[in-house]
């Protein structure tokens, strides 16, 4: 999840959706402004995919990073 | 908005089957018992869509061995309570539906197609979905918006033109519309309705929602084993009322079907092998509903769920019928009417797509949630109405609940009747999603 600096939100959802491990973006309203789910078998993965692309967008404030452990649905 | 194409087409596929069925039983009428072609369709398909269930399981387990589905604990099943349908133990839940929704449902549509028209009887259809909507009204599960009104008032106006030729067709042919018929097309609405108001409100008990994320195909033998149960008990009930009205010391509209249909039971194998009975039982039973289920479980998480997407694409039944039985059966209906209802009931797709699209509040939930309360905590969530999934995370929040309810109304629900209700949450974050502006593949 993503907190994002003012007028930026097109550009860095566009930035994001370039990315291919991550697999939905979404624009929220609320603390944070954008959530990003990514698919990665490890954590070395998890960490490029952070340091080389998600770092480098201009307008990410701030991010909050939660690893899914497990996932029900009906 | 991307589409899940693939099991939409399913949605599309089975609703021009079933458009199909008054064209090819329309001729039956003459020469057999309406309850015969009930019995018989719904018996025989229960049966099938039963050994079919039992089947997939033994490949499931056969084929994925570490993710079986246990026959024993989908029959136990159907003791549950369903929480969603006045508490009712599953069976009775079926019983109900299969009764009520099903039998008796297309026992009027049937009776009001033989007294009426092709034509005429779609009217029913469209009577249904306005009747869904007000009852969705009265118990404030859904507001009148621009949308919803506007497509009401499109059905209204079809209604009125097909009604409006209807009578022309019937005062051509010197055949009149009875006032039977009308009748019966109003009690078909009303059966209708009930089936469409109660077959989705089925409930998971928790052993079957940790069955479901084991192995998310336990879904279609447990459908099929609803479908079952559902038809055949619902045919077997038939039994007894036929004999209640055989037997009754006056003549009802349905008195001389029930007598054909006792007559008929001697040569019910010859009749089984006619194409039309054949048709019903596997291009109008089976195959639609084996295709529902199919795309219901490999509905992906797009804008829309299954049942907004069913309720949308639920038009087209009516209006394929009304177009071939114009081109096929030669129904009265000059063109430029038929023209005018299409039209209309496209825009009332297109309205009542808006509608849905924007009656939807999809939010992100996140929880804090005490110490020791994890393994039981999604399970027990899971269960409230608007909860499509749940992450357990590791970070900040201990739980993500993926939300998509009708209303505000709905969504303040969760929160503060439910949610807040539970000792064990800490803490609720609310996000709000605007817009999926990327989906997965």
């Amino acid at each position: 999840m993503c907190k994002l600096g003012t007028n930026v939100i097109k550009k860095v959802i566009e930035e994001l959706k370039t990315i291919p491990e991550i697999k939905k973006v979404m624009s929220l309203t609320g603390d944070y402004d954008v959530l990003a789910e990514i698919e990665v078998e490890t954590s070395e993965e998890l960490f490029d995919i952070f340091s080389e692309k998600i770092d480098l967008i201009d307008g990410i404030i701030a991010s909050n990073t939660h690893l899914i452990m497990k996932a029900w649905e009906k | 908005m991307k589409l899940p194409s693939k099991y939409l087409s399913n949605l599309v596929i089975a609703n021009l089957l079933w458009s199909f069925i008054p064209i090819v039983i329309l001729g039956l009428f003459s020469e057999i018992s309406i309850l015969t072609i009930i019995f018989l369709r719904f018996f025989i398909s229960g049966i099938v869509l039963f050994v079919l269930a039992i089947l997939l399981v033994f490949i499931n387990n056969y084929l994925n061995k570490e993710n079986k589905i246990s026959l024993k604990e989908l029959i136990l099943n159907l003791r549950h309570k369903n929480k969603r349908f006045y508490r009712i133990r599953q069976y009775n839940y079926y019983f109900l539906i299969g009764f009520f929704g099903i039998i008796l449902h297309i026992l009027f549509f049937f009776l009001a197609l033989k007294k009426t028209s092709i034509p005429f009887v779609m009217i029913g259809m469209l009577m249904t979905i306005i009747f869904i909507s007000f009852y969705e009204k009265g118990v404030n599960y859904e507001k009148f918006d621009i949308f919803r009104i506007l497509f009401i008032i499109m059905l209204l106006f079809t209604i009125l033109i097909i009604t409006f030729v209807s009578l022309q067709g019937a005062e051509i042919k010197n055949d009149p519309i009875e006032l039977l018929g009308f009748i019966y097309l109003v009690l078909y609405s009303i059966t209708g309705s009930f089936l469409y108001i109660s077959i989705d409100r089925d409930s998971f008990s928790k052993k079957e929602l940790i069955n479901i994320n084991i192995n998310k195909y336990y879904k279609i033998p447990r459908a099929l084993i609803k479908m079952a149960i559902s038809f055949i008990s619902g045919v077997i009930l038939l039994i007894p009322a036929s004999i209640l009205i055989a037997l009754l010391p006056f003549e009802t509209g349905i008195t001389q079907e029930v007598i054909a249909f006792f007559n008929e039971l001697q040569f019910i194998f010859v009749i089984l092998g006619r194409w039309e009975i054949l048709y019903l039982i596997i291009f109008a039973t089976i195959l639609p509903y084996l295709l529902i289920f199919l795309a219901r479980v490999n509905w992906k998480t797009t804008n829309l769920t299954y049942s907004q997407w069913s309720s949308i694409l639920g038009l087209i039944d009516p209006m394929n019928t009304l177009i071939f039985s114009v081109l096929i059966v030669n129904e009265f209906f000059p063109y430029g009417y038929l023209i005018i209802v299409i039209v209309f009931l496209v825009i009332t797709i297109v309205l009542r797509y808006a509608h849905e699209v924007k009656n939807i509040v999809h939010a992100k939930i996140l929880l804090k949630i005490e110490k020791g309360s994890l393994k039981l905590m999604p399970i027990k969530i899971l269960k409230f109405y608007g909860v499509r999934e749940i992450d357990s995370l590791i970070g900040e929040y201990d739980l993500m609940l993926h939300v998509k309810v009708n209303s505000f109304k709905d969504f303040h629900y969760l929160i503060n009747r439910k949610l807040k209700l539970i000792d064990e949450i800490l803490a609720i974050k609310v996000q709000f999603v605007e817009k999926i502006e990327k989906y997965g593949i």
